[in-house]
């Protein structure tokens, strides 16, 4: 809020916002279609793999006896990890008063939503009997790991639904007061409904700044139990590589790492199709690249605890896993991530001159690929070495090497991830206009 | 070997013969203790093969009402009894007459082991010998910590069994078990078209079921009936121990010669597989001392078959 | 359901062995042949090598007695109580034979020390009348041997005095009752699987009783045992449910509350911390949704 404005000023800087944020919304492009075409495509093969799956059972995986858990567990882990990154843009940085976040935290937000919505289906997808997940709920055990995981689960989600509808109000209260001509009118309605009959009233903001500001606070707990709580369903078992104290800070610190490489993606593309060069600027892919940076450090400093501390040690099972890490099978999809994914993205990121969209969002999809992989690298090495030999089994009990079947299934709830977040941006403002005419001196109140 | 033989119609008798259900000749079904006489809307009939060999009609809603008490019962287990096996790996010359009766009992494919004879060898330059695995029936069990359901768990005889009825094939105990004493029906198991009408038995954890956990049972339904695990009397080298530890006597499956638990592990210095996890085993190691093969030749077994193990 | 089973199984274990084992002779050299047994023939040593046996031999060849030979071995270990075997072989090729091995059954050399397996060969000696002791094995020792015929036995805990007390009901040769003195007699209790012998070869005092001091072991939980009493030649046994110790109650560990435990049994701090916490997450939620519905009251009507 700078200087106070005449109201005539006010209500072109309001026009000129609430147009260049809705313009998106009121038409769809020939490029938006092809995208939607191609995620939808990639979902048709996916469900149809997933068919075989059913029909066949988990044997069209490569998981067995030894590597029960494969690739969908994580991208489980993945998923969740991203998600996260709703809570570290609006909570923690948004309750810190950083007003840079305004532009982007909705992007963050529908990540969040589109991400979390998805770690619940992967987990059916991994499951031997999907048609018997309503047993979660009849016989739910409260010492198991899965079922807190399955409540804070369901947890993240309502509140990342609440998070994303609540600021949306009274933007959904503009779309309906200033679209009404311009759009089919089953979309309008949608709009007339979801704003709940918003008309900017103190009162309403009153109540909506107040219930926004408790939600946030409370995200944060649940955020940082979603993801330990998914850090305990390896950290809780006897493993090598998986028994560990610093799981739950380690999970939650790369999640923040790969959640803020998912949002500089998102903010790059976004910008670039919706023309929004004039909000989400490069100061704010400025910030972001110092925010990874942040939180990449972090993340950095868990690592080394994480592996210096046995890699010192070399007990038994430690020393078997983490050969394979270092030197072994899995060296190069180790070092790769370790480097490309971390090193790399915090070095490069230091420099002013690679905190610019471009540069930004070529790190954030090494930061993204690099966290996919580093869960890979998380599962499947520990459940390679058991702590008996291995014997009396086929060869490929020894070994993971995901099948074509698995490697769709997997890219196709990803798919649909990107489905759910372009649906998203597409039919509401990825900007708050009412918050960023806030910050520009409009008194959104009488202008809207 | 096994795979020719379907047992399931010889042992549809044992069935009923087990639970004190006689099927009369004239097809008149008498029900004693959990075949209830119940009759039902559900007028599906499955057929049953009586003690006497003769085939008769049973509607399917009774044998539903069989499933539950089965299922309450092997939840329950057998009250009094604290069940413990000794294995004494002087003695295993690796017949594997153990895995094969196990894997005939409980319906399992040649690669599913609920007891799987390892060669192991504890450091480099000593000697080999052979370690049957079954599950360690922990008295702190990894396993039934983490499952989401209740489908696995802990009898008050200590038994660590499966219900593959509930089981929603998430895996985690998979994960869980430092033993590695768990597998999984990936596909169709061995025996689904025998099996079909089959009532499930908790306790034999038959028919397997595609997408669903199995383990090692210690034979529960055979303990039920008094007898030793299908293991435990195949085995032809005495390597077995088996008995409630309330009694403190454990019985040999091969010479049935019975001793005194605490006799047996004080004197041979037992121990279990891996202590230092906490996970209370109930199956305890006799060290192999004195083995009855030659333990320098690691590439034959007492058979002269070759070996191809995997070491860790 | 195993029979079939078991036969397909032992026929392809046969098969293997049958094509190695038969076509192996024993290897014994000419030197063990002449050996002769270095300890004397007496009861001691032939009760050592009776425990040696049962540990290292039963397994296979079953008792020397009676024969419940190990059916699942074959070949089938002969019983080795019986004359033709006892009458061919020397004591020397009994030696070589158990030291050396031969196809299924493992050489004995490393595992037993040539005292030991010249124990096992007096013991097994015991079972042939006809034996006659040679080289350093002295006549066997005199023993006044019952004659008569042991009619039943009896067995009673004397809780006075925590002991067994098995009588034996005898007739002399002329059928008139006697006390059987110096029979041996075996006192088993009865487990889940088998039956635990608490005293073995007790000899019978001057009353035809055998006293066996209390072997401590442990009854069912109403207080009871089955014991089952013998003669150590099996002829005669007894078999009954006593009164002995004290009742127990089995503490059934379903009953506490672990995190091991079924979801019924559910540590209650992790219960109450559980659900307080999703409780009053969940009453946020409920909460920030009521918000909604008051942002709704508000609206331009």
């Amino acid at each position: 809020m700078s200087e106070i404005k005449s109201q005539e000023e006010q209500k072109v800087i309001f026009e000129k916002i609430r147009k260049d944020i809705l313009r998106p919304v009121m038409s769809i492009s020939y490029g938006y279609k092809l995208w939607v075409g191609i995620l939808l495509t990639i979902i048709a093969v996916a469900v149809w793999a997933y068919y075989y799956q059913l029909r066949d059972g988990l044997m069209v995986t490569a998981m067995r006896d030894y590597v029960s858990w494969g690739m969908y567990i994580a991208t489980f882990v993945f998923f969740v990890a991203t998600a996260l990154v709703g809570m570290l843009i609006s909570a923690v940085v948004g309750l810190l008063g950083k007003k840079w976040i305004i532009p982007i935290s909705r992007i963050a937000e529908m990540i969040a939503l589109a991400f979390v919505m998805m770690a619940g289906i992967i987990i059916v997808v991994d499951m031997g009997r999907p048609d018997r997940l309503l047993n979660v709920f009849i016989h739910g055990r409260f010492q198991s790991p899965i079922f807190w995981d399955i409540t804070v689960v369901t947890t993240y989600v309502t509140i990342s639904m609440l998070l994303l509808f609540l600021p949306l109000l009274p933007d959904l209260g503009i779309m309906r007061n200033h679209l009404k001509k311009d759009i089919p009118a089953w979309q309008w309605n949608i709009y007339n409904i979801l704003s709940l009959g918003w008309v900017g009233t103190p009162n309403q903001y009153k109540i909506l700044h107040r219930t926004i500001r408790v939600l946030l606070v409370l995200i944060i707990p649940v955020a940082l139990a979603i993801h330990t709580v998914t850090s305990w369903l390896s950290a809780a078992t006897l493993r090598a590589g998986w028994d560990s104290t610093i799981f739950g800070p380690y999970y939650v610190s790369g999640a923040f790492v790969a959640g803020s490489g998912a949002v500089l993606i998102a903010m790059y593309f976004i910008r670039k199709a919706y023309k929004l060069e004039e909000y989400i600027t490069d100061e704010s892919f400025n910030m972001m690249g110092k925010l990874l940076v942040l939180v990449s450090l972090v993340y950095l400093y868990f690592n080394l605890n994480e592996f210096l501390v046995p890699g010192y040690k070399m007990k038994t099972a430690d020393a078997v896993h983490l050969h394979t890490l270092f030197v072994g099978k899995y060296a190069f999809m180790f070092w790769a991530t370790q480097i490309g994914g971390l090193f790399l993205p915090i070095f490069l990121s230091l420099f002013r001159k690679m905190r610019k969209p471009f540069p930004m969002m070529l790190i954030g999809i090494a930061v993204v690929l690099g966290a996919w992989f580093k869960r890979f690298i998380i599962i499947i090495p520990t459940l390679i070495h058991a702590h008996l030999p291995i014997q009396n089994v086929p060869q490929e009990f020894h070994e993971y090497n995901p099948t074509g079947i698995e490697i769709t299934i997997t890219i196709g709830v990803i798919a649909i991830s990107v489905l759910i977040f372009t649906i998203l941006v597409k039919l509401f403002p990825v900007i708050p206009i009412w918050e960023t005419a806030h910050e520009k001196g409009v008194d959104i109140e009488k202008n809207l | 070997m096994s795979q020719n033989i379907t047992p399931e119609v010889t042992s549809r008798r044992n069935f009923l013969k087990k639970f004190g259900i006689t099927v009369g000749a004239a097809g008149a079904v008498t029900s004693l203790g959990l075949l209830s006489a119940c009759v039902n809307d559900d007028d599906e009939m499955v057929s049953l093969l009586t003690t006497d060999g003769q085939t008769v009609q049973v509607k399917k809603s009774q044998l539903k009402v069989n499933l539950v008490e089965m299922q309450e019962r092997g939840r329950e287990g057998i009250p009094g009894k604290k069940y413990v096996m000794v294995i004494d790996l002087a003695k295993c010359l690796n017949a594997r007459l153990c895995m094969a009766a196990c894997q005939g009992a409980h319906h399992l494919k040649p690669e599913q082991h609920h007891i799987n004879v390892l060669q192991m060898q504890n450091a480099e330059g000593t000697g080999f010998y052979y370690q049957p695995k079954p599950c360690m029936h922990c008295d702190n069990p990894p396993c039934t910590k983490v499952c989401p359901v209740d489908a696995t768990f802990k009898r008050q005889d200590g038994i660590v069994l499966i219900d593959n009825e509930r089981c929603i094939g998430c895996r985690f105990c998979i994960a869980a078990c430092p033993y590695s004493a768990r597998v999984f029906n990936w596909s169709e198991p061995k025996y689904v078209e025998g099996d079909e009408n089959r009532v499930y038995d908790i306790e034999l954890n038959v028919p397997q079921k595609k997408g669903t956990i199995s383990k090692c049972l210690f034979s529960a339904d055979q303990l039920r009936v008094g007898k030793l695990p299908y293991c435990v009397s195949a085995c032809p080298n005495g390597t077995y121990w088996f008995g409630d530890a309330n009694e403190d006597a454990v019985t040999n499956g091969t010479s049935k010669e019975t001793v005194r638990l605490s006799t047996l592990l004080h004197e041979n210095a037992a121990y279990t597989l891996m202590p230092e996890l906490g996970t209370k085993p109930r199956v305890y190691y006799l060290p192999p001392k004195d083995r009855l093969f030659d333990y320098q030749n690691t590439e034959k077994n007492y058979l002269g078959e070759e070996e191809h193990g995997h070491h860790a | 359901m195993h029979t079939i089973y078991k036969l397909v199984i032992y026929s392809s274990i046969s098969l293997l062995w049958v094509g190695s084992v038969q076509a192996q002779n024993w290897t014994i050299s000419e030197e063990e042949r002449a050996m002769k047994m270095t300890v004397e023939y007496t009861e001691a040593i032939q009760t050592e090598g009776k425990a040696i046996f049962e540990k290292s031999c039963k397994m296979c060849h079953g008792d020397l007695i009676v024969s419940p030979v190990n059916d699942r071995v074959l070949p089938i270990a002969p019983n080795l109580g019986a004359t033709s075997i006892q009458s061919a072989n020397s004591d020397g090729e009994f030696y070589g034979k158990i030291s050396n091995g031969k196809g299924g059954m493992p050489p004995f050399k490393a595992a037993l020390s040539p005292d030991d397996l010249w124990k096992v060969i007096a013991y097994l000696r015991t079972s042939y009348a006809a034996y006659v002791p040679q080289g350093a094995a002295a006549p066997s020792e005199a023993v006044a041997i019952f004659e008569g015929t042991i009619k039943s036995l009896t067995t009673t805990f004397d809780t006075a005095a925590k002991q067994f007390v098995v009588q034996l009901n005898a007739v002399d040769l002329a059928g008139n009752p006697t006390y059987a003195m110096n029979v041996k007699v075996d006192l088993l209790f009865k487990t889940s699987f088998g039956y635990l012998p608490v005293a073995k070869g007790v000899k019978s005092n001057s009353k035809g009783q055998v006293l066996i001091a209390d072997p401590n072991i442990q009854p069912d939980s109403t207080g009871h045992i089955i014991v089952k009493a013998q003669t150590a030649d099996l002829a005669v046994s007894e078999e009954k449910v006593i009164a002995y110790g004290s009742p127990w109650v089995w503490d059934s560990p379903l009953n506490h509350r672990s995190l091991w435990g079924t979801s019924a049994n559910t540590p209650i701090w992790l219960l109450a911390t559980y659900l307080s916490v999703v409780l009053g997450v969940w009453i946020t939620i409920f909460w920030a949704i009521l918000q909604l519905f008051r942002i709704w009251m508000l609206r331009e009507r």
